[in-house]
């Protein structure tokens, strides 16, 4: 398509550019001037941007609907490369159904009973991290932490876990157009899709996890052991990478602005809402599509059926209407209503599980940590969907 | 401005004009009551803004969508048909003189 819709603004910023990736935020500030949606003409997809009509279609999911991917292209019109994912690429009453059986898995009950460990792991590591002293924050914390206590709660088996890490950038990377990200990141595509769904399996899962729960869901009749093993790889895509880059971001922030650290330090109980305010000020997930289903209104404008329609969380987070001087981290405020894990139906339904791994490292590196600051330059990912870095080169005391 | 009344568990009862519109669970945190905690902040994901709403009066509200009825499932106190997350309730023009009971416990 390359005729704007009647009335809808339309603009020729690519946000999987090079320049877009790395230095969003001043794109994001033009895209929200220009009203609730926009036309983004080169790529042939529309965009939101302001914090209120982000939530307004995340919370219309029958009208904005996932079925047809969450990434750019529209299943509908081209094949996914992947198994759809049976929570994230889906609508209602299949995606209720699939859903439950994850929120299930992931009960409030369930995560209580992870917490010691989730802070035990979190202990371990910090006192290797500050006998280290100098280490790439992403490698040895960021995605070290999650790959083990994630991993030991979904009960996968320890060896080669990295993988899942590369199978993260696979999914999210594939969310984009098809440019030298998502080609790059699809590069171990027939090595590591088998390994996925084979730890997946059922008795490939340890019996104390969380993964093994889903197949309840055969024994009662609700699943196919194939769409079981679907569902586990749901925990292994979405509960990894992203959480390792919140940490990744949270660590850049805390060197950025150090009297947020001081804070920290001097209440370890902020770190509840340090990340929440991590999430808000460097959404990990910056981006999401959804596609309409009818010829669907937002604002003054009709956005026609079948069309894909980006959603910048990253910008929602730092709309200036939601948010006071959004630019500034700030661990003190008050967040509720941060869309880092989207909303509505679909927002992250492991989102508490996030939350309890986050806010047990945060507390153990305020309680032992005095200083982080950088011994090298930070080198920022490039990534079509995620934002956080590719390597952050730190010094712990 | 509909009047809400909210009652703790020791039988005190805080009562509060909310606008229409406002979201309940938000309305407990502006006026820091803590028997709600709301670890999620809204996504009906934590079970930790369970309230009661007055039996007389659960049909103020379209019911639990799936979402918040699983996660009723796993609140701290005992579910009751009348238990609601009330993150999930929103005030409206019928809700003068609403009754919202906190449970004992949230975790």
């Amino acid at each position: 398509m390359t005729i704007s819709p009647p009335n809808i603004p339309t603009s020729t910023i690519d946000p999987f550019s090079e320049e877009y990736i790395l230095r969003p935020y001043a794109f994001h500030k033009e895209l929200r001037q220009l009203g609730p949606v926009s036309y983004l003409s080169d790529l042939g997809v529309f965009v939101v941007t302001q914090y209120e009509y982000v939530k307004e279609v995340l919370n219309q999911p029958l009208v904005f609907c996932s079925g047809a991917g969450v990434g750019i292209s529209n299943f509908k019109k081209n094949p996914p490369w992947r198994v759809p994912s049976l929570v994230l690429e889906t609508d209602p009453p299949d995606h209720t159904r699939n859903r439950a059986i994850i929120s299930k898995a992931l009960s409030p009950i369930a995560l209580r009973a992870l917490k010691a460990q989730f802070e035990a792991e979190a202990n371990l590591l910090i006192d290797r991290l500050l006998e280290k002293r100098n280490f790439d924050a992403v490698k040895d914390l960021a995605e070290a932490f999650p790959l083990k206590v994630f991993g030991d709660a979904i009960g996968i088996t320890p060896n080669e876990r990295e993988k899942a890490i590369v199978y993260g950038n696979m999914v999210f990377n594939g969310m984009g157009p098809k440019n030298e990200l998502f080609m790059q990141a699809m590069s171990r595509a027939d090595e590591i899709n088998p390994w996925i769904l084979n730890v997946c399996q059922r008795e490939n899962l340890s019996q104390s996890g969380l993964g093994i729960q889903i197949y309840e869901a055969v024994g009662s009749g609700i699943l196919t052991e194939m769409e079981a093993t679907t569902l586990v790889r749901s925990f292994l895509s979405a509960g990894i990478d992203t959480t390792a880059h919140a940490i990744s971001n949270a660590i850049y922030s805390f060197v950025s602005f150090p009297d947020q650290w001081i804070k920290l330090k001097a209440n370890p109980q902020l770190s509840k809402s340090a990340f929440e305010e991590t999430l808000r000020f460097e959404s990990p997930f910056q981006t999401f599509f959804r596609t309409t289903t009818t010829n669907a209104k937002l604002g003054n404008y009709v956005i026609p059926e079948n069309e894909k329609v980006m959603l910048s969380l990253g910008s929602a987070n730092r709309d200036p209407l939601q948010w006071e001087s959004p630019e500034l981290f700030d661990i003190s405020r008050i967040t509720t209503g941060q869309l880092g894990f989207g909303t509505g139906i679909h927002g992250c339904v492991g989102q508490m599980l996030a939350r309890a791994e986050v806010e047990a490292l945060l507390q153990v590196m305020a309680k032992k940590v005095t200083t982080i600051r950088f011994n090298g330059e930070p080198k920022r990912l490039l990534h079509n969907t995620l934002r956080g870095f590719e390597s952050l080169p730190i010094e712990l005391i | 401005m509909p009047t809400v009344h909210f009652i703790h568990p020791n039988g005190q009862t805080t009562s509060l004009d909310v606008d229409v519109g406002k979201n309940v669970m938000g309305t407990c945190r502006d006026h820091g009551f803590s028997e709600v905690l709301a670890e999620c902040g809204g996504s009906a994901l934590c079970a930790t803004c369970h309230v009661y709403i007055d039996e007389a009066q659960v049909d103020l509200f379209s019911l639990p969508n799936e979402v918040e009825n699983q996660m009723l499932e796993f609140v701290a106190s005992e579910r009751r048909p009348n238990s609601r997350l009330s993150c999930q309730l929103t005030i409206n023009e019928q809700c003068n003189n609403l009754k919202v009971y906190f449970p004992l416990q949230q975790i």
